[in-house]
């Protein structure tokens, strides 16, 4: 059988979850909340970084743009002096650290006679020795190269696609072209600087925000800038990365066609599962630097931060379910020794020692509840012991009123030659109400069966009086109408409770078989197995001085007659059907020749409960049989 | 057993020593333009047909072009286009087309504004390879009756790409990749294709001196049959090919890139096919194409003698 769980550990393992639940809850909007912020914060950094970075590179840029102007401005100045421009690009990259190489190559025949023209002088990466030349030739034709030819077109200047040279740094540079003008605005001359582009490299190398991040700077071309000389994406753009990318990958192409587009710019993409953000701005001249992180690692710290929540939730959790746990425990702990009390009391020790409760709560409440309850059951069984005491008292009394009552009935019959008699009184509580009575004067035999009105003991009493009363008077020999009106008005007098008595009385002469009665409101007799006809007269008790109607007849010898109460022909079965007139009268036809009168009686009644099928009895039964022999 | 080993080296030497020496000189610098050639030397097609092959290629700023080492001797055979070829012919330049490469023309212009026909170039200043393709030029200004101020240059999209020019001549195999590389795709209606406006000269072909080919005519019909299977080889097995062509550029110092030496094969193999037969067949150029040529650089004045179809197409 499954064990039931204690009522504070079901209590603490529901606050428990419920808490589990808000925890949870906590634990999720706090998470959410928190990756939101820090992906936020995360993407305004990075876009504060690239800001920064741009700034940082732009200044680093602009020293060199500055150089190269004063340079052009110089050389515009001194270009008829030929050495000169030689050591001007000589001092460039002496006095410049980030400068390899420097020109000033002009047009075409810009000097007489002189295809090509440019001084230049350049530091060689390995020894850091600074050579001079003249940089143009005919298999080196500068006009037609872009650091050359563009500001030569435009008439502005300009950063070039990074490149190998191999003419001049024989390294991977860039190189700024500023174009010098006549009066006219036509470009005379292109004064350059070879940047060698690994110091912008160290500088996106030490600005990248996470470990995973990829900080690029991408040329007009879309040629990555930030790469050394041996790295593999030389020659790559941005677009030709695109290419080898899933061709589905809408985020990457998006993201690309609006970093290429010159703005300044965040946005999300996904490569396979994993989420990122790129935050992109162009350089002044045209470059674009953008850095891009991975969530995973920008979330890295929030995921910590979750675990410690988690953790501390757990440790709260248990605190919460131990806390509840005792605190249930010590609250309901005077329940059990109530549920002891309780059990005491049922037992039926009223008096036992409830818990002492010291707070003022509800369980305080219970417990004075319980005083109380405790007292007025005290009390309640006091009184009822007091009332079963009387009720006792009482009916031993009744008892004993229903021993005299029985003792005032004849119970000896007399064994007689010419008759046999037999009569019982089977009261339906303690005292009845019913009466019979037979008494032998000489040649005649009195009897008498009759039924007080109520029950108990006052019917009783009314019926003690009306036997003592029947029995005298016939005693004193006196005619049956007249024994009748004397014991009328003796029970009426002095009955201020309205009291009455139905009574058949007959009188036989034992010699002749005359047969006298007088029946005061009672059943009619059976005589042979028929009602003998009688004038009902009235009950006596009802009217003082009531002149009652003697009747008379004869009983032969054999007659068998059958005195009875309305007990015995009212006694009802559960579904309320009475024996009956005719039941008596089937009964006294069949069985008018059983031996003697006591069979006679004892059958009668056994008919009447066998008929009842055991229901109560609700009224007083009394049989009465003669035999005349 | 040594016997034999011993004669078969020794026949293996005697065949490597008659293994007639040629140096072939394509148009460019190493790209996939050339995958074809790239492949029958690495498979050894061309050893198989007993040619020892050289593949030797320009220099960017080179001041000698193919024409002058194809015909000084520097080299036996070389790529070149056909209106450079008949224009040499005309000059006295005994030079012969013994391989059509492509079949149809992938000249385009791609401007900064959009264009829908050669009208819309007028006034522009316009982008040109340094080296050829000023016959071109100056038949476009002739016969749309336009100025435009052509910008030569070397290599590559800068010019465009920094806005240095208006608009820029290109292949379709080669810079217009270079282009969308380096700026995205460019919309349609900023791309001029003068094959819609009847300029259907077939460009590549592979050209030998008269004198070399009299004196070599197997060596040369050896060379173009490997070509072609290399060719074929190329267009069978892509991955391998891009291979080969990314580690020729980089042994070259050609900075590129592999999406775009793929997309340049994937172009220029679509260019070999004959529109005629729809089939890759390397057709010589027809006399009907030719003639249209011819009378177009007449017309011009770039020629004033017609070279005969058979003189430069063999």
């Amino acid at each position: 059988m499954k064990r039931q769980k204690s009522f504070s550990t079901r209590l603490s393992l529901n606050i428990l979850f419920v808490t589990s639940v808000l925890f949870l809850l906590a634990i999720g909007v706090a998470s959410l909340s928190a990756h939101l912020l820090i992906a936020d914060e995360a993407e305004n950094s990075a876009g504060h970084l690239l800001d920064a970075t741009i700034t940082k590179i732009e200044k680093s840029l602009m020293e060199i743009e500055a150089a190269v102007q004063v340079t052009a401005w110089v050389a515009d100045e001194q270009k008829s002096n030929k050495d000169y421009l030689y050591e001007m690009t000589r001092a460039v990259v002496e006095k410049t650290d980030k400068i390899q190489g420097c020109a000033i190559a002009f047009a075409p025949y810009y000097f007489e006679g002189e295809y090509y023209f440019s001084p230049y002088s350049s530091r060689d990466s390995q020894t850091g020795e600074i050579q001079t030349i003249q940089l143009g030739n005919p298999s080196y034709d500068y006009f037609y190269m872009d650091w050359f030819q563009i500001p030569f077109l435009s008439g502005n200047p300009c950063w070039s696609e990074p490149y190998f040279d191999e003419g001049g740094g024989r390294f991977y540079m860039t190189t700024y072209s500023y174009p010098i003008k006549d009066s006219e605005g036509n470009v005379i001359a292109v004064v350059t600087a070879d940047v060698n582009i690994e110091w912008i490299a160290d500088i996106l190398e030490s600005v990248r925000p996470y470990n995973s991040s990829h900080v690029s700077l991408v040329s007009r071309s879309g040629a990555y800038i930030n790469i050394d000389s041996g790295s593999s994406m030389i020659g790559e753009t941005v677009y030709s990365t695109l290419a080898y990318v899933d061709d589905d990958d809408d985020d990457i192409d998006s993201l690309v066609m609006s970093m290429m587009s010159g703005t300044r710019g965040t946005r999300k993409y996904s490569r396979g599962s994993n989420m990122s953000f790129a935050v992109f701005g162009p350089l002044a001249n045209g470059w674009i630097l953008s850095i891009s992180c991975d969530y995973r690692e920008v979330l890295a710290r929030t995921s910590k931060m979750q675990i410690i929540l988690i953790f501390i939730a757990l440790i709260g959790l248990l605190l919460i379910f131990i806390s509840c746990y005792s605190i249930i425990k010590k609250l309901t702990r005077p329940l059990v020794k109530f549920s002891e009390s309780a059990r005491q009391i049922a037992k039926g020790d009223f008096n036992t020692v409830l818990p002492e409760i010291k707070s003022e709560d509800e369980i305080r409440q219970l417990r004075d509840a319980f005083d109380d309850m405790q007292h007025s059951l005290n009390e309640y069984i006091e009184n009822l012991k007091k009332t079963m005491a009387t009720n006792e008292r009482f009916s031993s009394e009744l008892n004993v009123a229903s021993r005299i009552q029985m003792a005032m009935l004849p119970k000896d019959f007399p064994k007689h030659e010419r008759f046999d008699l037999c009569a019982l009184l089977k009261p339906a509580k303690e005292v009845g109400g019913d009466l019979y009575d037979f008494l032998q004067k000489e040649d005649k035999l009195y009897f008498a069966v009759g039924d007080v009105s109520g029950k108990g003991v006052p019917a009783s009493m009314f019926m003690a009086i009306t036997r003592a009363a029947f029995h005298f008077l016939a005693n004193m020999g006196i005619e049956l109408d007249e024994l009748t009106g004397t014991l009328n008005n003796a029970v009426c007098e002095g009955n201020d409770t309205g009291m009455f008595v139905t009574m058949f009385i007959g009188c036989v002469d034992l010699k002749t078989g005359e047969f006298k009665y007088c029946n005061a409101g009672h059943n009619p007799v059976v005589v042979n197995g028929e009602f003998l006809d009688v004038k009902p007269n009235i009950a006596l008790g009802l009217f003082p001085g009531f002149k009652f109607q003697m009747q008379t007849g004869r009983l032969e010898s054999g007659a068998h007659v059958i005195l009875y109460t309305d007990g015995v022909t009212e006694a009802e079965r559960s579904d309320k059907q009475q024996f009956g007139d005719s039941a008596l009268l089937d009964w006294a036809k069949s069985h008018a020749g059983l031996a003697t009168q006591k069979e006679a009686c004892c059958n009668l009644l056994d008919t009447v409960h066998i008929f009842t099928e055991g229901n109560e009895q609700n009224d007083d039964i009394t049989i009465m049989t003669l035999k005349i022999k | 057993m040594k016997r034999l080993i011993s004669i078969f080296l020794a026949l293996s030497l005697v065949t490597s020593a008659m293994a007639q020496k040629l140096t072939f000189m394509p148009q460019w610098t190493p790209q996939a333009q050339f995958a074809g050639f790239y492949m029958a030397q690495e498979m050894g097609f061309y050893a198989q047909e007993g040619l020892d092959v050289e593949i030797l290629h320009i220099k960017a700023n080179s001041t000698e072009s193919i024409l002058t080492q194809l015909v000084s001797g520097k080299v036996q055979i070389a790529g070149q286009q056909l209106l450079q070829s008949i224009i040499a012919r005309s000059d006295g330049q005994k030079i012969l087309n013994v391989m059509q490469i492509t079949q149809k023309s992938g000249l385009w212009c791609v401007s900064h504004t959009p264009v829908s026909k050669p009208e819309d170039l007028q006034g522009m200043k316009i982008g040109k390879w340094k080296s050829g393709y000023s016959e071109f030029c100056d038949m476009l200004e002739t016969y749309n009756n336009l100025h435009i101020n052509w910008v030569p240059f070397i290599n590559g999209i800068n010019l465009y790409v920094y806005g240095a020019v208006d608009a820029t001549l290109c292949y379709s195999f080669s810079e217009y990749i270079a282009l969308q590389l380096a700026i995205g795709d460019i919309p349609d209606n900023q791309v001029l294709k003068f094959s819609d406006f009847g300029y259907e000269c077939p460009e590549d072909g592979l050209y030998v001196t008269e004198e070399y080919y009299a004196q070599n005519k197997d060596a040369v019909d050896k060379f173009v049959r490997a070509s072609k299977k290399g060719w074929e080889y190329a267009r069978t097995h892509k991955k391998q090919t891009l291979e080969v062509v990314m580690r020729i550029c980089s042994e070259n110092h050609i900075v590129t890139n592999r999406a775009m030496q793929e997309r340049m094969l994937d172009n220029y193999i679509s260019l070999q096919t004959n529109p005629a037969t729809g089939k890759i067949d390397f057709a010589p150029v027809t006399l009907s194409v030719y003639n249209d040529v011819t009378k177009a650089l007449l017309e011009t004045g770039y020629i004033v003698n017609k070279p005969e179809y058979k003189e430069v197409i063999r």
